[in-house]
């Protein structure tokens, strides 16, 4: 009978699980948790989750093969009043906030932004510069590598939070202070 | 557009109001709470219960098989509680409310529809594992009366499933027992419109909302409680869309999914449409950019009341069918559309000429 | 208020600061040491409050959201939803590196014994779980393609919902397995090691072979599309990568796991250097990655591709509860939501753990179809595959998004206790995240725009994530 290398899991540095404790514990636990009914949410089985299945590995192993991961996206239905009916008073309106963004798209890109030459290399860079703002949480406009009013807007803000010269536009100095290469 | 609360002439031996199930049997094996369908030559229908019998005029299709109906026979009126064939069937709990939000369609009144008894015995009647829908007004505002319904419902009938439409200002921390026992049969319907209160607030028409929606919040996630957040669209709200889509993936990742809606033109909505309707047809960027942040981090988000051809074609996947069918249409630009069937259409008072400027045919 | 536990790491020149929940922020060390010296302005403190770095309040809704996340990233389900069996050990190929240490094709007693098949479906009764997901490993198990026809056909007469996955090298195409696969629900998963030499040398070693393979690949992807079949290669040669990923393109995969041959079965002997070649990998790997990302950036959306090990380490930071992939979890507990089968009916906690045991390093079997699952042997082996109460682990700041992985600490060491950062899996995981997190950090476009496309197959350039630099000027 060939026996195995490594003889027992104690061999291998494995400790032991407590017998008792465990048993005793895992009662209390579960007694907890059922009472509990936040731990609801990890138990709802919902026919609409993203993933197919939440335990099903990918990639299991480092078998010769690996697996297939599938995937379900069904709609979710709702519902708004029953019965409508006309009404007499109306409530006020709430002002709308000025926005001057850069010229609306009205699909975001599905091709990207070609990298050819010192046009293309400083729309990136632009990007870059939108990102990072957006990532200080100066800008929330749209990431398109154009400078437009917002941008200018964004840099303006970072270029006074930090002392700098405001001149709204992509300086040596705005480029240094947000650490790009 | 299919109306659900009716006039009849009844010859009823009763003056209660009771629940019938339209059922296909013989006159003489019908028991307390069935009705049978006697006749019916598209003008009129007669409908044949233990107590008497009913007629209806002007009948917008037939009364399916498992129809359930309440009768109020005091009144000469009739609802359709439950169809099978209905996208969603709801209870119209009340028109009482304490918010007065700017695209409100269902605006307050002093008008309650509190049949709790009435409801009960009307559900007991119900198939299995049916979906009911609870709308108002604010069906809080009834909260004592609501959770001992629920309560019953579920002590009875635990397969039955909930939808609840809820402003989240009068929950409390002994709410969360209650709830507890009965959060995975209920999806409670929340509004937050913006991360910043005071947008919140003002859309909302109550001071103090926002803070209140949050404070509940606490309560219902602690006792478990699925919750559906919604977002009406607005011109007011657009631009918050992706930081309140921060917020969510952040602090809210307990809910169950996040519904961004657009707006129905009835009520106050219809009113204030050209100041708050918001065109996504032309700049759907901000919505797409909350839809990012939350799909990232494998949150459920869906669009709801959005035509497929105002939605860019990768966000399609988000819309759902979600106009009620009874107040649902579609228009003549729909006619070929090879979209139709998975479009939730408009809703029945949709006017094209505020609408959306590019509609027609989803390529 | 008070700072929920947080950890941090050097990321490039600024301070990479995580918690327990996985949330995250890069900032300077001034105010990294302001948060160790509970040092914090109003300003910092609005920061933290909105990042779910603090809370107000015990039992207060940041507090519950926090708890809400810790869960969702740790909890595995109880209920055994994947199974992973081995119809058989006998293989009709010879590859170079064969992990699983394949029997000969004519070998008798590796196969499925018939009374297995019982067992088995009592095991998906009692687990009762919706959706359940079968997936075939050998050997080559379509040797007994008539066992998962048996299968197959089991589960849908009696009302399952299944997924099932058959990792064939497609050498053999017949009419039974043809029959399989046309159902819905099956799909295949195969081995391209590269373009044809490559793979012939590897794993079919005559042409005759190889064009039989490539013949049946084509078929079935014409046949099916690109949906039903999965495909990954094993790299010996690492300066083989970029020629394999636009090998993939060419062939209109979506997906690719760049992995390494894995020190396990023939491998040891043939490949001695797989027991720890993180360091030669790590190079390899992460250029082809850069590479990859730019040819994303460039191609339009047809000809794009995915790496898994990317994805994968990608959504163990942003998707809570993201803990599917048993080869990078914490806790990671075996038998819970997934079980292996042997061709003998012995159960293991991973494929891994079976290939150990084949080659009579370790027993890490933990029961069999007859007498079910050893409770205790597995206790044993869940107490010690726990990260988060493993000195080496607690204080990491990748601890919530990595793993614990005893059968390739065993495997390479055979031992479990070897300090973490002298294991090649720490050092594998470690490297991944560090190029992740450089990556953010310095939000290129063309970085932002590939983990977007991992992420949520949406390649754009917002970044996933809101406010995560909070003043990292020094």
């Amino acid at each position: 009978m060939i026996k195995f290398f490594i003889t027992t899991l104690a061999a291998a540095g494995l400790i032991d699980s407590p017998d008792d404790l465990i048993k005793k514990d895992e009662d209390q636990i579960n007694s907890k948790i059922s009472e509990n009914a936040f731990f609801k949410y990890f138990d709802y089985d919902l026919g609409y989750t993203l993933a197919g299945h939440g335990s099903h590995s990918s990639h299991g192993s480092h078998g010769s093969h690996g697996s297939h991961q599938s995937h379900s996206n069904s709609g979710h239905s709702s519902h708004v009043s029953h019965v409508s009916h006309q009404s007499n008073s109306q409530p006020s309106i709430p002002n709308i906030p000025n926005n001057n963004s850069t010229p609306p798209k009205s699909i975001l890109p599905e091709t990207p932004l070609e990298l050819k030459g010192t046009m293309g290399s400083f729309k990136i860079l632009t990007l870059r510069v939108q990102a990072v703002l957006y990532a200080y949480g100066y800008y929330n406009g749209p990431l398109d590598g154009i400078i437009g009013q917002d941008t200018k807007i964004a840099i303006t803000k970072y270029q006074r939070a930090k002392g700098l010269t405001t001149t709204g536009t992509l300086s040596d100095e705005l480029i240094k202070s947000l650490q790009l290469k | 557009m299919i109306r659900l609360t009716r006039n009849i002439e009844h010859d009823l031996k009763t003056n209660q109001s009771f629940a019938v199930i339209v059922v296909d049997k013989n006159e003489s094996q019908l028991s307390d709470f069935e009705a049978v369908c006697t006749s019916n030559n598209n003008e009129t229908m007669q409908l044949t219960t233990k107590y008497g019998k009913i007629n209806i005029q002007n009948i917008d299709g037939l009364f399916s098989i498992g129809e359930v109906l309440l009768i109020f026979s005091e009144v000469s009126k009739c609802q359709r509680f439950y169809r099978p064939e209905a996208t969603i069937n709801t209870i119209l709990l009340t028109e009482e409310c304490d918010q007065l939000c700017i695209m409100c369609s269902q605006p307050p009144k002093n008008k309650r529809y509190d049949h709790f008894d009435l409801y009960f015995e009307a559900i007991k009647l119900l198939p299995l594992n049916a979906r009911l829908g609870i709308s108002g007004g604010e069906p809080t505002l009834l909260k004592k009366n609501l959770f001992k319904f629920l309560e019953k419902v579920y002590l009875h009938r635990n397969d039955i499933n909930f939808h609840i439409l809820s402003n989240c200002q009068h929950f409390e921390k002994d709410d969360i027992k209650l709830l507890s026992k009965i959060s995975h049969k209920i999806l409670w319907g929340i509004p937050l419109y913006s991360h910043i209160p005071d947008t919140h607030d003002s859309i909302v028409g109550k001071k103090g909302s926002y803070n209140n929606v949050l404070k509940n919040f606490n309560y219902l996630v602690q006792s478990g409680s699925r919750v559906e957040l919604r977002t009406v669209l607005m011109k007011q709200n657009y631009n918050d869309l992706p930081q309140l889509a921060d917020l969510i993936s952040t602090h809210l990742n307990w809910i169950e999914v996040w519904a961004i809606m657009q707006l129905e033109n009835y009520g106050y909505a219809k009113m204030n449409w050209d100041k708050i309707f918001y065109d996504n047809s032309i700049n759907f960027e901000k919505i797409g950019f909350a839809i990012n942040t939350l799909t990232a981090k494998r949150l459920n988000v869906s669009l709801y009341n959005f035509p497929l051809c105002t939605v860019p074609d990768f966000y399609r996947q988000f819309t759902t069918r979600s106009i009620s069918d009874w107040k649902q249409k579609y228009l003549d630009d729909c006619n070929g559309c090879i979209e139709k069937q998975y479009c939730s259409g408009f809703f029945e008072w949709y006017n094209i000429d505020k609408g959306f400027s590019k509609i027609g045919l989803a390529t | 208020m008070s700072l929920f536990p947080f950890q941090f790491h050097n990321v490039l020149d600024k301070k990479l600061i995580t918690n327990d929940a996985g949330e995250f922020f890069l900032t300077s060390e001034k105010n990294l040491k302001n948060m160790i010296d509970r040092n914090i302005d109003q300003n910092f403190s609005d920061f933290l409050f909105d990042k779910g770095f603090q809370y107000k309040e015990e039992n207060d809704l940041y507090w519950n959201n926090f708890k809400f996340k810790l869960i969702k990233r740790k909890k595995i389900p109880d209920k055994i939803g994947y199974y992973m069996i081995i119809p058989t050990l006998r293989c009709n190929l010879n590859c170079t590196y064969c992990q699983v240490s394949r029997a000969d094709e004519n070998a008798k007693n590796y196969d499925w014994e018939e009374e297995h098949l019982n067992l088995f479906y009592k095991l998906i009764e009692n687990n009762n779980h919706k959706h359940v997901k079968i997936e075939f490993q050998g050997g080559e198990p379509t040797l007994r393609s008539d066992i998962i026809k048996k299968i197959l056909d089991w589960t849908s007469a009696n009302n399952i919902k299944a997924e099932l996955v058959i990792c064939t090298n497609l050498q053999n195409l017949d009419s039974n397995l043809l029959e399989i696969i046309d159902h819905d629900n099956v799909f295949i998963s195969t081995s391209i090691d590269g373009k044809k030499t490559l793979h012939e040398k590897q794993r079919t070693e005559d042409k005759g072979t190889t064009d039989v393979f490539f013949n049946n690949l084509d078929y079935v992807l014409n046949k099916y599309g690109i949906n039903k079949v999965s495909a990954l290669p094993t790299f010996t040669d690492f300066s083989k990568i970029e020629e394999t990923i636009d090998f993939y393109i060419e062939l209109g995969l979506k997906s690719i796991f760049l992995r390494p041959v894995n020190y396990q079965g023939f491998a040891r002997k043939k490949f001695p250097s797989s027991k720890n070649q993180v360091s030669e990998w790590s190079k390899a790997y992460f250029s082809s990655l850069e590479k990859l990302f730019i040819k994303n950036h460039k191609n339009k959306q047809d000809q794009r591709i995915l790496e898994f090990g990317f994805e994968n380490s990608l959504k163990r930071i942003f998707n809570i509860g993201y803990n599917g992939y048993v080869d990078l979890r914490s806790p990671n507990f075996y038998a819970k939501d997934n079980i292996i089968i042997d061709f003998d009916g012995k159960f293991y906690p991973s494929d891994e753990a079976r290939m150990l045991s084949r080659i009579k390093i370790i027993d890490f079997s933990i029961g069999n179809l007859k007498d079910g699952l050893d409770s205790k042997k597995i206790t044993d082996l869940n107490w010690n595959s726990i990260g988060e109460t493993n000195p080496d682990c607690i204080n990491c700041a990748y601890q919530p998004y990595c793993g614990v992985d005893m059968v390739d600490d065993i495997s390479r060491y055979n031992r479990i206790d070897i300090p973490k950062h002298l294991t090649a899996f720490c050092q594998s995981q470690m490297s991944k995240f560090n190029f992740i997190f450089e990556k953010i950090t310095s939000m290129d476009p063309v970085d932002i725009f590939n983990i977007n496309g991992h992420l949520s197959k949406n390649f754009n350039y917002q970044p996933p994530f809101g406010k995560i630099f909070y003043d990292t000027t020094h």
